[in-house]
């Protein structure tokens, strides 16, 4: 990661005096990725989510989401353990457990609020490593530099690396990324053509929706100031 | 004490008494003026979906909306941040009616073809003594996401005037995100205001 973002200092030439440097000081870098991953998208992305949008049938799709929300409970478990959530930690091993029956597929657990989702990045947070700056990587997307490397983490630390190839369980879980990248895709399938096709800057307005959707997922959300709330302070309501 | 001490120090109770309950009387007047323009916003926007119409009205049904219920002059100024104070008179009202339009165009296409939706209303709680924040949940059936949470920044600079300046939809401000973009844009053309009136009107125009 630090071997990465020297690469992209040296090939960034964004105007420093730019108040947006602090956050997203490669942004000219940035936005060549951000062109490539948008020519991915509508290239590969846009027409298979398309096609998964309208072939499968909503039970098909809701049971994928439900499995792809499933193979990442460990993950939730361990995170919530490292932030000192046990209720989380517990919950979401109770859902993973009870839920292995289905592979995920039909959620067995009638909760009313489900556990919520916790990766490495948002553990890094709750021990105030600061989120540094912003990379637009391959494939992968725009992220805090803290996120980024938190999902290398999630990758590394992996609590399916402890079954065996053959299990179903790791079987179904190999298909887990490439599942979840359509499902999401098809799920937000407006929202992001909205990004690409109606903005007037699609690079930062993916970028501003990056920041408050993650800002409202943060173990600390309820103790600090929105990006909203700051900018309703500072106005001046007069005309 | 004297008669006249002790006559002092209850009057002042009584006035600080009538003092709080005004202010939390103002208040919840505030708050439920809020709370009745989402609901009567949702009511005509659920009209207006289950009505047969072009795309064309459809938008100018959203833009009668748009004036009625939303403050655009704030939406205006605060989407543009310090570039405001740099507009010409001329500048600043040709860009309040066009960003109204983009509002108008954006949300026209967004919502396209759900009728059938309820908000499930969660909280009203007031953020100062000039704005009311609305919470709740956006039901739409048959969808690949049947629950949205949506928040309504309400205006509210005196108890019977409210008007909405802002949605977040999920966390994701709309005014946010708009007047990052806005500013992005103004930057890139070297502090040129009029720059971003010409890139929404091109935007408008596709």
């Amino acid at each position: 990661m630090i071997c990465l973002g020297f690469i992209l200092t040296s090939c960034s030439g964004v105007d420093k005096s730019d108040a947006s440097f602090n956050r997203d000081p490669f942004e000219n870098t940035n936005r060549q990725i951000y062109a490539f991953n948008d020519s991915v998208d509508t290239l590969i992305l846009e027409p298979v989510a398309y096609g998964y949008k309208k072939a499968i049938p909503q039970s098909a799709k809701t049971a994928v989401a439900n499995h792809v929300f499933w193979a990442g409970l460990p993950n939730t478990a361990l995170n919530s353990g490292l932030q000192g959530n046990w209720e989380n930690a517990a919950l979401s091993s109770l859902h993973f457990s009870v839920n292995a029956l289905t592979l995920g597929l039909i959620n067995l657990v009638s909760e009313e609020e489900p556990p919520v989702s916790q990766d490495f990045g948002k553990t890094l947070s709750v021990y105030d490593i600061p989120e540094g700056p912003y990379v637009v990587l391959p494939i992968l997307g725009g992220k805090t530099s803290r996120h980024a490397f938190g999902q290398v983490a999630n990758m590394i630390v992996n609590p399916y690396s402890a079954l065996e190839e053959k299990k179903a369980i790791s079987q179904a879980v190999s298909m887990q990324p490439v599942l979840s990248t359509i499902s999401w895709r098809a799920a937000n399938f407006d929202i992001v053509n909205d990004i690409k096709y109606n903005s007037l800057d699609g690079y930062v307005r993916a970028r501003s929706a990056y920041y408050q959707l993650r800002f409202g997922e943060m173990p600390s959300y309820s103790i600090h100031k929105s990006e909203a709330d700051s900018l309703f302070d500072d106005l001046d309501f007069e005309q | 004490m004297t008669v006249y001490s002790k006559l002092s120090v209850l009057l002042l109770s009584v006035c600080m008494l009538c003092g709080i309950f005004i202010n939390n009387a103002a208040l919840a007047s505030k708050t439920d003026n809020a709370v009745s323009l989402v609901n009567e916003l949702l009511d005509e926007v659920s009209n207006t979906q289950k009505t047969e119409i072009s795309i064309e009205q459809r938008r100018t049904d959203f833009l009668k909306l748009i004036y009625a219920y939303f403050d655009i002059n704030i939406i205006a100024k605060a989407s543009t941040g310090p570039y405001w104070r740099v507009a010409t008179s001329d500048e600043k009202e040709h860009y309040t009616k066009l960003i109204s339009e983009l509002i108008a165009d954006v949300t026209s296409s967004q919502l396209g073809d759900i009728d059938n939706f309820s908000f499930d209303f969660q909280s009203s709680i007031p953020k100062g003594d000039k704005m009311v924040m609305v919470s709740g949940n956006l039901l739409v059936p048959n969808q690949s996401i049947p629950k949205i949470s949506v928040k309504w920044r309400v205006s509210t600079p005196d108890s019977d005037i409210a008007k909405i300046i802002d949605v977040e939809f999920e966390n994701i401000s709309m005014l946010v995100t708009q007047k990052q973009e806005n500013v992005a844009i103004i930057r890139k053309n070297a502090g040129s205001f009029p720059a971003l009136i010409e890139a929404i009107e091109g935007k408008l125009r596709k």
